[in-house]
């Protein structure tokens, strides 16, 4: 028996340096590859370093780089519209996985150069626009806005609020008709002032419609006019009265007056997008996003201004629209 | 079957446990090691090429993109400076004023600008060294320069932008200094409904620096491949312009990964990770690198654990000896003390009793069973003495008292014989009878002395005997009749002695009887031998089982299988007869 027990060893041995080297070959391979997107994307108006819209679309970009591990370039928005066409064909002639507009001001350019690259995938943010290669997403802003006007409606004191829109464009009149249900479902019998400023780019313009409500009565003004807002939040910082931010964190302009934002989540249309073309399951067509898809966020807001009362209050209503027990209309 | 020192050394192995355990454990770590190595020098390369390869492809993708977001920004800035090209005066020295302005803002990175009309007609070129432009005080210096043929290269590039509106086109090498460069076409549309093409070229010296320095280890470099398969950058210049291997062509349909493949020229094999810059240009970059060197890491490792592996193992083997000579020792010890006992016959114990352990335990048990011995070897001293006295007592009982008989009859004879002749010649006769008698019990007490000697003798002889040494002894007369026909085997034969023995030895010491008679007689199958007498008998209903010794009869008689009875009637004597059935004897 004892003298059997040894080679009885030695064969487990030698079974094993011959097995070894087995499963070490099927454990490893010695080659490995993997898709990189080509992902090009047309800024907004307002460009980099807006603290807004167009940065969130940049962050957006660096978190899909990171995610999935694209290529990406970006062109800055420009008024000449041949430019920024220009930068579209470029990208669809080198056969980019994805080309990306955000804003309602690209929804020329992206029409034209989608209708010419039937083959190249587009991304259309925050615009609505119909076509077999064009994957559009628009946010139901109303959604946030709605909890914005509570917040404002919450806020007065007078008991009069106001609304500045830049432009009489489909997603303003979204985000007026939110607020204005938000301060009514607070507060039904608030006085609300809706304007149009007819510009995002013209500070004075916002300044001017900012006094002339300050005056009027109105506390808290909500801002949707983008760099006009800069005017509004200045005209607040004069009078003491309180206004919004536009899409980014403004409150370091006014601190004191910004009661703070609820920006589009620019980033997660483009992540979506990008991880689409990445598994294979693009879909053309118009879609939106609202709080339930993490397409608005809520915050960051100023915190002497906004007590966590006021924050848990939001925060229920916010689930009650996620739930659909709440319906805003857009 | 073995030659003839490897049965040898098997020979020595297994001459001790010892040994067999070190053979054992250095065999054991000898094969454990080299499963160690197989494991390290097979899954370790694989698994270290595999973790180089990642680490390197982290490194192309890095690469990549730093590249990708370098020529996006010479396309935005670009992009952005037309635009204001565009919105400037049509008028060719506003136009000139503002190139030089743009290459004097970055003189390594335009290298010319070329502007010419719609029709491919050179309006300006700006190429002079930059020190000759700060020294420019007008632009028309630049316009008015006597008008040169256009470059063809830069002729293609205008062609190509007149569709395009912005063309990119790829990788040059300047003539004079040899450096890596690529054009930028883009078309101007003036307000004014004017059209120009501008095409600059752009220096790639500062990226193809970078990627020069872009190295790993001691033999990784990166390199970087054109959208045509072809190696733009390299640090073997002799290469740049020669085809990519066809392992790492994924990387021009914008695949990141790693591959290895051989390259023949070194005769080695490269171990290459690619990763896309995407963008306009599709380009590649490769991190290429000797699979070798993956094998430095795993050397040294590997050395070091073979070398704790090795410590580690002496360490484990002389444990082992250590402890397996604790083990034998005082097995060896043990033998020792058996040797000696055997040898000298003196039953001495063993020393390692105290010890907890199994060999404490045989200790323990050797020295219980010297212990045994010694009590037993006491005891058959004992034995011998007393049967010694038991023999000196028979002899004195029997023999000497017959003798004794005998002899004082002798001596009275003489005067008998004068007296009446008769008379004496019944003492001579019991004289005789006497001395036979004697003669009979000495033989009978050297059957006891010698049992081997039963065995010999015939059953007839030795009943007879009996008979007579009782018979002279007690002065009783036996009579025995012996079917010559009884064949017994030697047990039975030895069985009926001791039965007729003990028997005998009752008539004589109970019965009172004048006579007895002993036959043994030869039935159809079996053996019968009674002994009876005509003594006062006895009620056999009284006796006991124990008494007479009729246990001794009856135990004899069971050994051989034999059926006992015993008649007896007061006043009627006793009869003793034993059956033996033949077959009975022999399972």
């Amino acid at each position: 028996m004892k003298r059997a027990a040894i080679p009885c060893i030695a064969r487990m041995f030698l079974s094993f340096i011959f097995i070894m080297p087995l499963i070490a070959a099927s454990c490893s391979s010695q080659q490995k590859q993997e898709n990189v997107l080509n992902v090009g994307l047309l800024l907004g108006a307002g460009g980099l370093g807006d603290r807004s819209f167009n940065d969130s679309a940049y962050d957006g970009l660096l978190r899909a780089q990171q995610t999935y591990n694209i290529r990406f370039e970006i062109a800055d928005f420009s008024t000449d519209a041949q430019s920024n066409m220009d930068a579209l064909r470029l990208w669809a002639r080198n056969g980019f996985d994805l080309i990306i507009g955000i804003s309602f001001d690209n929804l020329n350019s992206i029409q034209t150069v989608a209708g010419e690259f039937p083959g190249i995938k587009f991304g259309a943010i925050d615009f609505e626009l119909k076509a077999d290669n064009v994957a559009s997403i628009v946010y139901r802003e109303q959604e946030a806005d709605f909890l914005m006007g509570v917040l404002c409606a919450m806020l007065t004191k007078t008991g009069s609020v106001g609304v500045v829109g830049g432009t009489d464009i489909p997603a303003i009149r979204r985000i007026m008709s939110g607020f204005s249900q938000g301060a009514r479902f607070q507060n039904p019998n608030i006085n609300i002032s809706e304007e149009i400023a007819g510009s995002f780019a013209d500070p004075q313009l916002g300044y001017d419609l900012a006094i002339k409500l300050y005056n009027q009565g109105v506390d808290v003004i909500h801002n949707a006019a983008s760099r006009t807002g800069l005017g509004i939040i200045e005209a607040a910082k004069e009078s003491g009265k309180l206004t919004t931010g536009a899409s980014g964190d403004q409150r370091y302009l006014a601190p004191g007056n910004v009661v703070g934002n609820r920006p589009k989540r620019v980033d997660t249309a483009v992540m979506l997008l990008v991880g689409e073309v990445l598994n294979g399951s693009f879909e053309s067509g118009i879609r939106s996003l609202g709080l339930k898809e993490d397409g608005l966020a809520l915050g960051p807001f100023d915190s002497d201004i906004v007590t966590p009362d006021i924050l848990a209050h939001l925060a229920d209503l916010e689930n009650r629209i996620i739930s659909g027990e709440i319906l805003v209309q857009g | 079957m073995l030659p003839r020192p490897l049965e040898n050394f098997k020979k020595w192995i297994n001459g001790g446990i010892s040994r067999r355990l070190l053979f054992t454990s250095i065999a054991f770590w000898i094969v454990s090691l080299a499963c160690l190595a197989v494991v390290i020098f097979s899954t370790g390369q694989s698994e270290i090429a595999n973790d180089i390869s990642q680490r390197n492809v982290h490194l192309a993708s890095m690469v990549s993109r730093d590249i990708n977001s370098q020529i996006n920004s010479f396309n935005s800035d670009l992009r952005t400076f037309c635009s204001r090209l565009q919105a400037s005066s049509v008028d060719l020295k506003t136009q000139a004023g503002e190139l030089i302005g743009l290459r004097l803002a970055s003189p390594k990175r335009y290298i010319s600008i070329e502007y010419l009309d719609i029709d491919d007609n050179l309006l300006f070129n700006i190429n002079d060294p930059v020190d000759d432009l700060i020294n420019i005080s007008d632009a028309n210096v630049v316009v008015d320069r006597v008008n040169q043929p256009v470059d063809p290269e830069v002729g293609r590039i205008c062609d190509l932008t007149r569709g395009m509106a912005t063309y990119i086109s790829e990788v040059h090498f300047t003539r004079l200094e040899n450096a890596p460069a690529l054009y930028i076409g883009k078309l101007l549309n003036f307000p004014t409904g004017e059209r120009r093409l501008a095409v600059f070229e752009i220096s790639l010296d500062d990226i193809w620096q970078r990627i020069d320095l872009s190295t790993v280890g001691k033999t990784g470099y990166t390199c970087v491949v054109s959208q045509q398969g072809l190696f733009i950058a390299h640090p073997d210049k002799q290469l740049i312009g020669s085809e990519i291997p066809a392992e790492i062509e994924p990387v021009l349909m914008g695949y990141e990964g790693f591959t290895e493949y051989p390259d023949k020229s070194v005769n080695k094999t490269i171990l290459a990770a690619y990763s896309p810059v995407g963008g306009p240009l599709g380009w590649g970059i490769i991190v290429a690198q000797d699979k070798s060197e993956a094998n430095t890491p795993l050397a040294r490792a590997g050395g070091i654990i073979g070398g704790v592996w090795l410590a580690l193992s002496a360490l484990g083997t002389v444990g082992i000896v250590v402890m397996a000579k604790n083990f034998t020792k005082p097995i060896a010890t043990l033998t020792q003390t058996a040797d000696s006992i055997a040898e000298t016959g003196n039953l001495t114990k063993a020393s390692m009793a105290e010890r907890d352990d199994e060999v404490g335990h045989l200790s323990r048990a050797f020295n219980g069973m010297i212990q045994k011995i010694k009590e037993s070897e006491g005891r058959v001293a004992n034995a011998a003495t007393e049967e010694r006295n038991r023999l000196a007592r028979e002899l004195h009982d029997a023999v000497s008292q017959t003798l004794f008989s005998a002899s004082l009859i002798a001596d009275v004879l003489p005067r008998i014989w004068e007296r009446n002749p008769e008379e004496a010649r019944q003492r001579l006769d019991e004289i005789k009878q006497l001395t036979r008698g004697a003669l009979a019990e000495m033989r009978t007490l050297l059957f006891e002395l010698r049992p081997a000697a039963l065995a010999d003798a015939d059953i007839s002889h030795l009943l007879r005997q009996l008979g007579e040494s009782i018979g002279g002894r007690s002065r009783i007369p036996v009579t025995v009749e012996v079917d010559e026909a009884c064949k017994l085997p030697v047990d039975a034969k030895i069985g009926i002695y001791r039965i007729t023995q003990e028997a005998l030895n009752n008539v004589t010491k109970h019965s009172g009887a004048s006579c007895a008679f002993v036959s043994l007689t030869k039935e159809i199958d079996k053996v019968v031998l009674s002994v009876t007498d005509n003594g006062h008998g006895f009620d056999t209903s009284s006796l006991h089982p124990d008494s007479l010794g009729l246990k001794i009869m009856r135990e004899r008689a069971a050994a051989i299988e034999a059926r006992l009875h015993i008649n007896s009637q007061p006043g009627h004597g006793t009869m003793v007869t034993a059956e033996w059935t033949e077959d009975s004897g022999q399972d």
